[in-house]
């Protein structure tokens, strides 16, 4: 669609009234809006006795130019699909309960990570919080909670409602005015827009009599200016008018139409503030006046004369009006076969042309719906490093995408040899990891690494540094390195490590290798993660080895002495042997390695590529 | 990093890194550090790093931004080619910031070249940071 909006995506999880009259106002603005809609569709699809072509007329009046997609966000699948939506929206807009708002995830709080741009707008009765958020928000109980209904009618008579729904579409309005001022300001967030509100907002200058001058807002007979006399309805011989008489000078015009110049002395009549002191006396005068001519002859004698007076007409009759055909404002849409008439864009734009769209099918645009995670997974799979990387990410943000992502390529692991490789600060885990790959890439293999240093506990940052000591391993082909940061998890990996391997796992590197925070006696995690773990021990360990007897000693497949070059790194060696012919159970190896030479890695890595990956306790290099 | 204040820069992936042949690495570091701060997650490459070096850690590691620290007198060309590289992978959405032994007259020419700040040894840090966040926002 053109229009000022055009380029905006809104999504609207809108039924009824209030949240899709906001979309169809952003439709008609130029905003493609989407209606996402649960399997039995928008409940006003349903509502009116009547159609037009296939739709619904009341679902009809009030969703054109829309596209329609079903999506059932009670399921994972639906909730995954809706952030897709929302990565690419600007806007979401809904009217459904608190409850379901908060249940189905459309708040910002939800969506933010998905899209932190999204304008989130949810109207409801009366907040999205707070002691009445569920309480049942009609369009009749917000009228009848906040004194309109109170004020309407006449005196005496029972309350009664505006004839149309006021309160939805004020909400309507309201929705896309907050929508639209986020949009402008180009940040994302909440609006949290009560109908409740909406409606006390509306009663503007009856409240600031009351709050300010004790003034009770009252009915008034024949719906009369509570200041101005005469300002109100009156009868005619053959329906009715609404005569607004509100300067001196109408009022001598008038009086000298009706032949009554007597009334320009009266004390009673001759001032506004004369007629309002003694409306009872004016009306009493002006009440069987208007019953003695039609609407039209009075229209005839008082328009002439800039009397402010106009028929009371019926709904229909306003519809047929020459103005509203002058406006444009009874529009046709062609739609399946069928003609939809409907109250066109009240906002005219100067030097623009107006276009209308039909309301959509349930789920007519369903195919145009971005497919979830389908586009990474792809790329995953294909081993492309972009997609990898954009992949990891998703998963490492906890993203929707991300999480689709993880169920779509869990059907794809158990290809990768995964190895963790873990082991006190300072033991040199980045340089054996970099020459235990370029071993492993130099006998044709492909290899992943994923490297988790800690995060500030103070500021959340990280300086992920493992690079530093990986040289030039780092540009070969078939070498894809990550770098992740703890953020605050505890065990030495980060919270998405073991979704960011099953990624690498089904992007088929033959080893993805896993390196973990320095760790001390408890940071275990990683025998969750990785099925062969080597625990890297820096010469000099010493009394460190009692240490480390109860933590991650248990968890190693391997020993790892590495810096074998230096002095102590035998005795180190000797000390873990001694350790672990107490042990009891399957034995478990040490190699001594010096990464920065190379030494012993190649050892390391046949006894890794070897089908069991089980060593004798000896000392293997 | 529930206990952790939320930065400027929280979760941001920030790339820091040192084209070119100079052997100084103490202000890539301040740097590294002051972002790590400022609550990014910075990858450091180390010294002496060539611009497609940059470019794949760059696209490997989905980082937000790039930093490159030069000190060597090189920064036209270096920025020039990390910038041309990203571009070629498609990544040219990723801003670049230049850091270091910049004289004032080859801002301008950074600038257009595409380069998104220029900071110098005499940029506050807050200053720098703001505008990163500015620029990630």
């Amino acid at each position: 669609m053109s229009g000022p909006l055009s380029g905006i995506v809104v999504l609207e999880v809108g039924h009824m009234l209030a949240g899709p009259y906001c979309g169809m106002l952003l439709a008609d603005l130029g905003a493609e809006v989407i209606k996402i809609e649960p399997p039995e569709g928008d409940i006003a699809r349903r509502v009116s006795p009547h159609k037009i072509g296939a739709h619904n007329a009341y679902f009809a009046s009030l969703n054109r130019s829309k596209k329609s997609v079903v999506l059932d966000l009670a399921s994972d699948d639906g909730r995954a699909r809706l952030r897709s939506l929302a990565a690419r929206a600007h806007a979401l807009v809904t009217n459904l309960r608190p409850a379901a708002i908060s249940k189905l995830g459309l708040t910002y709080d939800a969506l933010k990570d998905a899209n932190p741009n999204l304008v989130c707008v949810a109207l409801t009765g009366y907040g999205l919080e707070g002691s009445h958020a569920d309480r049942p928000a009609y369009d009749y109980v917000i009228q009848a909670l906040t004194g309109v209904m109170a004020i309407t009618g006449e005196p005496g008579g029972p309350p009664a409602k505006t004839g149309y729904s006021a309160v939805d579409n004020s909400a309507g309005m309201m929705g896309a005015l907050g929508l639209l001022a986020k949009i402008v300001e180009g940040k994302g967030g909440q609006i949290d827009l009560s109908m409740h509100d909406v409606m006390l907002s509306q009663l503007n200058y009856l409240a600031g009599a009351w709050l300010n001058a004790g003034e009770r807002a009252q009915r008034m007979p024949r719906s009369a200016h509570p200041y101005i006399v005469p300002a109100q309805v009156f009868e005619t011989s053959d329906g009715w008018l609404v005569v607004f008489i509100s300067h001196d000078e109408f009022w001598r015009r008038f009086c000298l139409e009706v032949g009554r110049s007597d009334w320009l002395q009266d004390a009673r009549f001759a001032t506004m503030a004369a007629r309002r002191e003694n409306r009872e006396a004016v009306l009493a005068a002006l009440v069987p006046l208007f019953k003695g001519g039609s609407s039209a002859s009075w229209m005839a004698r008082l328009a002439p004369l800039g009397v402010v007076a106009a028929p009371v007409e019926t709904m229909e009759q306003a519809l047929g009006s020459d103005l509203a055909r002058e406006r444009d404002m009874v529009i046709a849409i062609e739609c399946g076969g069928a003609t939809l008439r409907a109250v066109g864009n009240p906002i005219r734009i100067a030097g623009a042309t107006q276009g209308y769209g039909p309301p959509p099918a349930l789920g007519e645009h369903n195919a145009e719906l971005p497919p979830v995670g389908s586009s990474l997974a792809g790329g995953v799979l294909a081993r492309e490093r972009r997609a990898i990387a954009r992949a990891i990410s998703e998963i490492e943000n906890g993203s929707a995408e991300g999480e689709a992502l993880s169920r779509q390529l869990a059907a794809h692991r158990g290809h990768a040899r995964v190895i963790g490789i873990t082991g006190p600060p300072g033991a040199g885990k980045s340089t054996l990891v970099a020459a235990l790959a370029k071993e492993l890439l130099a006998d044709g293999s492909s290899v992943a690494v994923v490297a988790v240093d800690p995060s500030s506990p103070v500021s959340g940052g990280a300086l992920l540094g493992d690079r530093i000591r990986m040289g030039e391993v780092q540009g070969h082909d078939e070498i894809f390195i990550r770098s992740l940061a703890s953020r605050g998890h505890p065990g030495g990996v980060s919270g998405a490590t073991h979704r960011v391997v099953a990624l690498l796992d089904a992007a088929r590197f033959d080893y993805v290798l896993v390196e973990t925070v320095g760790a001390g006696q408890s940071e275990v995690e990683i025998a969750s993660i990785a099925p062969t773990r080597l625990v890297i021990c820096p010469p000099g360990l010493g009394d460190d080895v009692q240490a480390l007897k109860a933590g991650i000693l248990e968890i190693a497949d391997a020993f790892v002495v590495n810096k074998a070059d230096l002095a102590g790194a035998e005795r180190t060696a000797r000390e873990l042997l001694a350790m672990l012919a107490l042990k009891k159970g399957a034995a478990v190896p040490v190699f001594s390695t010096a990464a920065t030479t190379g030494q012993g890695v190649a050892e390391l890595a046949r006894w890794l590529q070897a089908p069991a990956a089980r060593g004798s306790a000896a000392l293997a290099a | 990093m529930s206990a952790a204040a939320a930065g400027p820069l929280a979760g941001k992936r920030i790339l820091i890194a040192k084209p070119g042949l100079d052997g100084h690495d103490a202000g890539a570091k301040v740097i590294a550090l002051a972002l790590r701060d400022a609550g990014a997650e910075v990858i450091y490459t180390g010294l002496r790093k060539s611009p497609e070096f940059i470019v794949r850690v760059a696209l490997d590691e989905d980082v937000a931004a790039v930093g490159l620290s030069i000190l060597s007198g090189s920064h036209q060309e270096l920025s020039r080619e990390v910038l041309a590289g990203l571009r070629a992978a498609g990544a040219g959405d990723i801003p670049v910031f230049v850091g270091g032994t910049i004289p004032p007259q080859d801002r301008a020419s950074l600038l257009e070249a595409g380069v998104r700040g220029v900071f110098t040894n005499d940029t506050p840090l807050a200053q720098m940071i703001d505008e990163l966040a500015r620029v990630l926002q």
